[in-house]
C-alpha cells in the first residue's frame, strides 16, 4: 500500500525529535569536559560545517562541542578559554556562514567582556553583524555596550537599525544619548521627507528608549509630545509617522516608579485629546493615571461618570482596578454610570466582593434589559445576603429560564450568613413555585437543617412540591429515609404524589443500600392490599424496581395470579430482575400461558434475560433462543430473538441465523444478526494500542479502543475475517468518546490483509456515530483509515458494526 | 452629579485633589473624540487570523461558524494555505447567505498590514512559538484583541514582553491552553484548591520532554513559501521539510521540536498539563523556587515550590496528564473527561456554597469572546500564560545545562545564576525586535 510511505514519512519527524532528544539527553548525561586544546581542534574541525543538501555534516561534532560547552560551567578558566576559541572562530575569515552561525549560538550562552574586542568588528559588516549581534547582545558590562555604540557611526540602514534594537534589548541606560540623538523629532515636514530606511532607524531608536525606560527616557519622549501638540499641522497619535512617539510614551510610564514620587500625571495627560488616541491608548492612560493616584478614588470615578469615556476604556479599568474604596464609590455611583455598562459593571464589582453594590444590583434586577437583569442576578449570588432571598427566590420561580437559573445559581452560590433560613422562611409565604424553587436550591446548597422542611413538603397542598420534596429527601437520604419514604408512598391518595414517592424511596434506597428494608415494608404492602388490585400492582412494580432477592418470592407468586394486570406487574418486575432466576418461569409463561398479552410479554421478558445469561455460556443462550423459537411465537419476537443470536460469536449462532435468510419478513434482521457474528469472529488490529481493539466487538458500549495519541493522518483499525465476507458498510460508534469520531477516513479491503489497493471510500467522520455504506464487496479484510488531524481529540471506537450484504 | 466625598482627610492632598478633579474634569470634559468600541451583543465580532496551518485551520472552522463571528482576513507565508483558506471561509459564507459566492475573507502577507486594519477588532495567532510575542505585541499595539495557541512565547522574556504589552493597553487575551475551559479539569482543580485531598504533596505532570538543537541538512524551498519570513526572528539555517512541512502534509510540524522555534514537547504539552497543575496547587501569580535534574538525587525532573509541593516530570497514574497527591488522596485527569479519585467517592460530591469556585468557562472560544465585550479578564491571561510557560521554560534551560536550578518567581529570574538567566531570552534576528 502506497500509503506505508506516509505514514512513514509523517512519523519520521516525531521519530527524528524523540531519537535527538534521546541523544541530546545521552550526551549531555555523559558530557566531558575537552581540555582547550581539545576544544580548539575540535572547532578546527568544523570551520568548513555548511548545511547542504543531503545528510547533515558534523553532527557529532558540533553536539560534542556543544557539550563541552555546557560540561565546562564551573570552571570560569576553562568556560573562558572556550569562549575565547568561539569567538576568534567566529571572526576567522576561514570559518563557514553556518559555523559562525553555530558558534554565535555557544557564544549568546557563554561569552563575556573578554571577548567583546574579538567579535566587535563584525558588527559592522553587513554579512555579519547579525552573527555577530547574536553573540554579543547579551554580553554583561560596558563593553558590550561601548562596542554596540562604537559601531553605530559606521554603518547605516538596516545593519544600523539592528545595532539600535541590539542596544535596546540591552536595556542599558548608557545608551540613551546616542540614541536620543537617532530619534530627533519628526515634523510634519520631515516625515513626509525623510527616507524610509531613516525612517526606520529613528523608529528603533524611539523602540529602544522605550525598552531602557526610565526618567530621561520619559523626560525626552514627553518632549516630543510636546513638540507634535504644537505642530502647525496637528498631527495626532494616528498618523502613522508619529505613532511610534505616542507608543514608545505610553510605554515608557510602565517603567516609572509610582511608589517613591508623586507623578503629575494629570498634567502629563492634560490636552491628551488633542493627539486622538485610539481607544487602547486610551485606556493604557487611564491605567496610568490609576496607577500613580490610588488614594483619589473620587477621580476614578469621574472617569466612569463622564460620558466621553470610551466604554471599552472605562470597563478595562474596572476590571483593572484592585482597590476597595475606589470600587466601593464605583458601585455607589452605579446609577451614574454610562447605561451600556451598568450591568457588566455591577458584576465585576460584585465580584470583587464589593457590597455597596448590592442596591445597584438589586435595582437592575428588575431591569427590563435582559443582560443587564441576567448579570445583576449574578451578581447578587457574591454579595446578596438574606435580604435578597425573597427576590431571588423568587426570580428563581419565574417562567423565564434564563433568569430562573441566575437566580437559582446565585442562592447556591450565597455565603451570607442564614440564608438558609431565610430561604425556608420565604417558602412559608410563596406560592408553590417558590416553594419548588426553594427545596431545590435547599438541596444544591446541602442545606443540613432542611430535612424537616422537605418532611413537611411531602405534606405539601401543591403535588409539585410535594414531589420536589420527595426528590430532596431521596438526595439527602440518611439510613431511615428510604424506609420511611416507602410508608410515605403505601399511604399516598393520589397517583402523582405514589409515583413521586416510588421514585424517590427506590433512589434512596440504592443510595444508602437499604432495598431490604424497603422491599420489606413493601412486602407488608402486600399482605395489606391484598383485596386492592391497584395498590397490589403499584407494590408489584416496585418490588420490581428494588431489585432485592427478598422480594422474588412475592413476584414469582404475582406472576401466577389470577389477577391479568398482576400478573403483567409481576412478569415486567421480573424483566430486568438481576439475576436470571425468573427465566425458567418466564419461559413457561410465554410457551403455556392462556392470555395472549401476557405470553408475548413474557416472551420478550424471557428473550431479554436470555441475553443476560453469563457472556460465555454462548451454548445455553443459543439453547434457550431455539426453545423460544420453538413456541411459535410472531415474527416481531422472533426479531427480538434475531436481535439476541446477534451477540453471540458461534458457527451455531451463525446458522441460526442464516436459517431465516430466506424469509422475506426477517430477512433484514438475519442479514444483520449474520454480519454482526462474522464480525464478532473477526480478528481485529490497529496501528496503535492493538490490544484493545478487540474491546469494539465486546458489545459493551463502555469500553473502547483509542489511538491514545492526537488523530493524525495514518492511525488505521481492521478486520480480518476468518473466511470471505460479503459488506456493504460499517457503523463506527464513539459516542461514549462522542468528539473522539474519525475526522476523515478512508476504507480498504483485502483479500490477503497486505495488499489493498486504492480505497472503496472517503469521507469526514461524524460526531458520536459514523456510518459508512459503499457498494457491496466481498472480502477477508477491511481496513478503516483515519486521514484526518484533530488539535485535542484522539481517535476512538466504542462499538463497530458491519453491515452485511449477504 | 453627584459629588463622591474625598476617602483622604489630609489638607495638602485635599487642595491636590480639588486641583486635580478639575483638571481631570478638564482632562475628559473633552467632546467624544472617537467612537465607543465596547460592543453591543448583537454586533458581529471581526477577526483575522495569522498563521494558517493546522491548528488555524481548526479554529477556523470553530469561529466562522459562530454566528458572533466574521472572519475578514488571513495571513500566512505560504500560499496555498491562505488560498485553502481563503475559500474554506469565502464558501462557507456564501453557503451560510445563500448567496452564489462571497468573496470577503481578505488574504494579507504581512501580519502587521493585518494588524493594522482598523475594521479588526481581534486576532487568532497561530504560528509556530517564535513568532508568538512579535505578533502578539505588534496586535496588541494596534488596539486587537488576541487569541494566543500555547505556548503564550518561545521564551521567558518574550513571554513577559507580551504580558506588557497587553497589561499596557488593557487587551483581552486568551491563551489557548483550552482545558481550564473543560469541566472535569476545572473540577479537579475545585477540589484540590478545597481540600478534597488533604494538603496536596505531589504533583504528577505526563509530557514529552525538551526540544534540541536543529542539525537536519538543506532542502529546496518549496514554490510559494516564504522561507525568510518563516523564520523572522530565529537565527538563519536552510529550509527543511521536517521543520515547515509542505501543504500536503497532514500530521503535527515538528519545529516545535527544535530549540530556535519552540520548547519541545515541555511547552508544547507541557503548557496544558503544567498549566491545570499551577491551577490545581493556586499557583497563577506565581511558580517553583527550584528546579532539581534527573540523577541529583532524583529520579525525575522535580520542581519545588515555596510551601514544598513538588511537582514532577511525567509518573502520573498511565492515561492521565495530571495527579495530585494529597495527604488524604489523589487527584487524576485528563482529557476526555477522565476523572478519578482516591478515595473515589470525592468527586461524587457537589461544591458546597463556602467552597472555592474557580473561574467557569464551558467553551474557550466562546469566553475569549465574551471577555471581548465585557473586558473581563479571560480564563486564560498573559500572567497566567507567562507563569505555565515558565514552568516549561525553566524546566528545559535546566535540561539544556544538565543541573538544577533555583528560581526566583517574585522577581522572574533565575537566582545568582548569570548562566541560566542568560537563556531567559534569545537575540532576534534583524531588523525584528520586541517593541514593549
Amino acid at each position: 500500500m502506497g500509503k506505508n510511505n506516509m505514514l512513514s514519512s509523517m512519523t519520521r519527524g516525531l521519530r527524528v525529535g524523540v531519537a535527538l532528544f534521546l541523544l541530546a539527553a545521552a550526551s549531555t548525561a555523559t558530557a566531558e569536559r575537552m581540555t582547550a586544546n581539545a576544544f580548539q581542534s575540535a572547532l578546527d574541525a568544523v570551520k568548513n560545517y555548511a548545511i547542504t543538501e543531503g545528510e547533515h555534516p558534523y553532527t557529532e561534532e558540533l553536539e560534542a562541542i556543544d557539550a563541552a560547552v555546557i560540561a565546562s560551567q564551573g570552571d570560569n578558566s576553562l568556560r573562558n578559554a572556550h569562549a575565547d576559541a568561539l569567538a576568534k572562530f567566529l571572526a576567522s575569515e576561514d570559518t563557514g556562514v553556518d559555523a559562525k552561525w553555530f558558534a554565535a549560538r555557544q557564544l549568546q550562552r557563554i561569552a563575556g567582556p573578554g571577548q567583546v574586542e574579538t567579535i566587535a568588528p563584525l558588527l559592522t559588516k553587513p554579512d555579519m553583524s547579525d552573527i555577530a549581534i547574536y553573540a554579543l547582545q547579551d554580553i554583561p558590562g560596558s563593553e558590550a555596550t561601548g562596542a554596540l555604540i562604537s559601531a553605530l557611526d559606521d554603518t547605516a540602514g538596516a545593519v544600523k537599525v539592528g545595532l539600535i534594537n541590539a542596544l535596546g534589548a540591552r536595556r542599558d541606560p548608557a545608551a540613551l544619548p546616542v540614541l536620543m540623538d537617532a530619534a530627533p523629532r519628526l515634523s510634519a515636514v520631515d516625515a513626509e521627507v525623510y527616507a524610509e530606511v531613516d525612517r526606520a532607524i529613528i523608529y528603533a531608536a524611539l523602540n529602544a528608549i522605550m525598552s531602557i525606560g526610565g526618567a530621561d527616557a520619559d523626560r525626552f519622549l514627553s518632549d516630543h509630545i510636546a513638540g507634535i501638540r504644537q505642530d502647525p499641522q496637528r498631527r495626532t497619535a494616528l498618523d502613522t509617522y508619529f505613532r511610534p512617539y505616542i507608543t514608545a510614551w505610553l510605554a515608557v510610564a510602565q517603567s516609572l516608579d509610582s511608589t517613591t514620587e508623586q507623578r503629575n500625571v494629570i498634567a502629563r495627560y492634560t490636552g491628551y485629546e488633542q493627539l486622538r488616541m485610539p481607544v487602547h491608548f486610551q485606556t493604557a492612560m487611564l491605567f496610568d493615571i490609576v496607577r500613580n493616584l490610588p488614594n483619589f478614588p473620587d477621580v476614578v470615578l469621574q472617569f466612569f461618570q463622564n460620558p466621553s469615556m470610551p466604554e471599552q476604556s472605562a470597563l478595562s479599568l474596572l476590571w483593572y482596578l484592585e482597590d476597595p474604596d475606589a470600587l466601593r464609590q464605583i458601585a455607589v455611583g452605579i446609577d451614574e454610570l454610562p447605561y451600556a455598562v451598568r450591568g457588566i459593571a455591577v458584576e465585576a464589582i460584585a465580584e470583587r466582593g464589593i457590597a455597596e453594590a448590592v442596591p445597584g444590583a438589586v435595582s437592575m434586577a428588575a431591569s427590563p434589559d435582559a443582560d443587564m437583569r441576567r448579570r445583576a442576578l449574578a451578581a447578587l449570588g457574591f454579595i446578596g445576603g438574606v435580604d435578597e432571598v425573597p427576590l431571588l427566590l423568587n426570580t428563581a420561580s419565574a417562567p423565564n429560564p434564563t433568569f430562573a437559573q441566575a437566580a437559582s445559581q446565585s442562592l447556591i452560590r450565597m455565603q451570607a450568613d442564614g440564608v438558609n433560613d431565610a430561604i425556608i422562611a420565604h417558602m412559608q409565604s410563596g406560592g408553590a413555585g417558590v416553594r419548588v424553587a426553594g427545596i431545590e436550591v435547599l438541596v444544591a446548597r446541602q442545606a443540613e437543617d432542611a430535612s424537616d422542611v422537605f418532611w413537611a413538603g411531602t405534606e405539601d397542598t401543591n403535588a409539585q412540591v410535594r414531589a420536589a420534596a420527595l426528590r430532596a429527601l431521596a438526595a439527602r437520604a440518611e439510613a431511615d429515609t428510604a424506609a420511611r419514604i416507602a410508608r410515605f408512598a403505601v399511604q399516598a391518595t393520589d397517583t402523582e404524589t405514589r409515583d413521586a414517592a416510588t421514585s424517590a424511596m427506590i433512589d434512596a434506597a440504592r443510595r444508602t443500600g437499604t432495598q431490604g428494608e424497603v422491599a420489606q415494608v413493601v412486602l407488608e404492602t402486600l399482605d395489606e392490599a391484598t383485596n386492592e388490585e391497584g395498590l397490589y400492582t403499584v407494590a408489584i412494580a416496585t418490588l420490581g424496581r428494588l431489585d432485592h432477592p427478598s422480594a422474588l418470592p412475592a413476584l414469582v407468586e404475582a406472576a401466577r395470579s389470577s389477577s391479568v394486570p398482576v400478573q403483567l406487574a409481576a412478569i415486567r418486575a421480573l424483566s430486568d430482575w438481576q439475576t436470571t432466576e425468573p427465566l425458567e418461569l418466564l419461559m413457561d409463561i410465554a410457551d403455556k400461558h392462556d392470555d395472549t398479552s401476557i405470553r408475548t410479554l413474557a416472551t420478550r421478558n424471557a428473550v431479554a434475560m436470555v441475553g443476560r445469561l453469563p457472556e460465555d455460556d454462548v451454548d445455553a443462550k443459543l439453547t434457550a433462543y431455539k426453545q423460544i423459537l420453538a413456541m411459535g411465537i410472531a415474527p416481531s419476537e422472533v426479531r427480538r430473538v434475531l436481535a439476541g443470536v446477534a451477540q453471540l460469536s458461534s458457527q451455531d449462532a451463525l446458522a441460526l441465523a442464516q436459517s431465516f435468510l430466506d424469509d422475506d419478513e426477517l430477512r433484514a434482521d438475519a442479514e444483520f444478526a449474520v454480519a454482526r457474528i462474522r464480525a464478532s469472529m473477526a480478528s481485529p488490529t490497529a496501528s496503535l494500542n492493538t490490544d484493545d481493539a478487540h474491546l469494539v466487538l465486546d458489545g459493551n458500549a463502555d469500553t473502547r479502543w483509542t489511538t491514545g495519541q492526537l488523530q493524525h493522518p495514518g492511525q488505521w483499525f481492521q478486520l480480518s475475517f476468518s473466511e470471505p465476507t460479503a459488506l456493504a458498510g460499517i457503523v463506527l460508534d464513539s459516542a461514549g468518546s462522542a468528539s473522539d469520531y474519525p475526522r476523515a477516513y478512508s476504507i480498504y479491503i483485502s483479500d490477503d490483509g497486505e495488499s489493498w489497493g486504492e480505497p472503496i471510500a472517503t469521507g469526514t467522520g461524524s460526531e458520536g456515530v459514523t456510518r459508512i455504506e459503499f457498494e457491496g464487496v466481498t472480502t477477508n479484510a477491511i481496513r478503516i483509515e483515519q486521514t484526518g488531524t484533530a488539535d485535542a481529540n484522539f481517535w476512538s471506537i466504542h462499538t463497530l458494526e458491519v453491515i452485511s450484504h449477504e | 452629579m453627584k459629588q463622591p466625598s474625598s476617602s483622604t482627610g489630609h489638607p495638602s492632598r485635599r487642595t491636590f485633589l480639588k486641583h486635580g478633579m478639575v483638571a481631570a474634569a478638564a482632562a475628559v470634559a473633552a467632546p467624544t473624540i472617537l467612537p465607543s468600541s465596547a460592543r453591543g451583543a448583537n454586533e458581529r465580532i471581526a477577526v483575522g487570523f495569522i498563521g494558517m496551518g493546522k491548528m488555524a485551520r481548526g479554529h477556523l472552522n470553530t469561529f466562522m461558524r459562530n454566528p458572533q463571528v466574521q472572519v475578514i482576513a488571513i495571513n500566512d507565508v505560504e500560499t496555498v494555505r491562505l488560498e485553502q483558506a481563503k475559500k474554506e471561509a469565502d464558501d462557507f459564507y456564501a453557503s451560510r447567505s445563500g448567496a452564489g459566492s462571497y468573496d470577503g475573507c481578505e488574504i494579507i502577507r504581512d501580519y502587521r498590514d493585518l494588524c493594522a486594519r482598523a475594521d479588526i477588532d481581534g486576532v487568532i495567532i497561530s504560528t509556530p512559538n517564535h513568532w508568538h510575542a512579535l505578533q502578539a505585541v505588534e496586535a496588541a499595539k494596534q488596539g486587537k484583541d488576541i487569541y494566543l495557541e500555547k505556548p503564550l512565547a518561545r521564551t521567558i522574556g518574550e513571554c513577559q514582553a507580551v504580558r506588557r504589552a497587553v497589561e499596557l493597553y488593557g487587551t483581552v487575551l486568551q491563551v489557548g491552553s483550552q482545558q481550564r475551559s473543560d469541566r472535569a479539569f476545572r473540577f479537579a482543580c475545585e477540589m484540590v484548591r478545597n481540600g478534597r485531598i488533604g494538603e496536596v504533596k505531589e504533583v504528577f505532570v505526563n509530557v514529552g520532554g525538551p526540544p534540541v538543537e536543529c542539525y537536519l541538512p538543506a532542502e529546496p524551498v518549496p514554490e510559494g513559501l516564504d522561507w525568510d519570513f518563516w523564520l523572522g526572528p530565529a537565527p538563519w539555517r536552510p529550509y527543511h521539510s521536517d521543520i515547515a512541512p509542505g501543504v500536503d502534509y497532514g500530521g503535527w510540524p515538528n519545529w516545535r521540536s527544535y530549540r530556535d522555534y519552540a520548547g519541545g514537547m515541555m511547552t508544547d504539552f507541557g503548557t496544558h498539563h503544567f498549566d491545570i497543575a499551577q491551577w490545581g496547587l493556586g499557583m497563577d501569580h506565581t511558580g517553583p523556587i527550584e528546579v532539581e535534574v534527573p540523577g541529583s538525587g532524583r529520579e525525575r525532573l522535580t520542581y519545588t515550590y515555596a510551601n514544598g509541593v513538588k511537582m514532577y516530570h511525567g509518573g502520573a497514574k498511565d492515561g492521565f496528564a495530571v495527579e495530585f497527591v494529597g495527604t488524604e488522596g489523589r487527584v487524576r485527569v485528563n482529557r476526555g473527561q477522565r476523572l478519578e479519585t482516591d478515595p473515589d467517592e470525592v468527586k461524587e460530591i457537589p461544591l458546597r456554597p463556602e467552597e472555592e469556585r474557580l473561574y467557569t468557562s464551558d467553551n474557550h472560544q466562546q469566553n475569549w469572546l465574551d471577555c471581548m465585550r465585557t473586558r473581563r479578564p479571560t480564563i486564560c491571561t498573559a500572567e497566567i500564560g507567562t507563569r505555565t510557560a515558565t514552568v516549561a521554560h525553566i524546566g528545559n534551560i535546566a535540561y539544556w545545562l544538565n543541573r538544577s536550578l533555583k528560581w526566583d518567581p517574585a522577581a522572574e529570574h533565575f537566582v545568582d545564576d548569570e548562566e541560566a538567566n542568560r537563556l531567559i531570552s534569545r537575540p532576534m534576528r534583524a531588523p525584528w525586535r520586541l517593541e514593549v
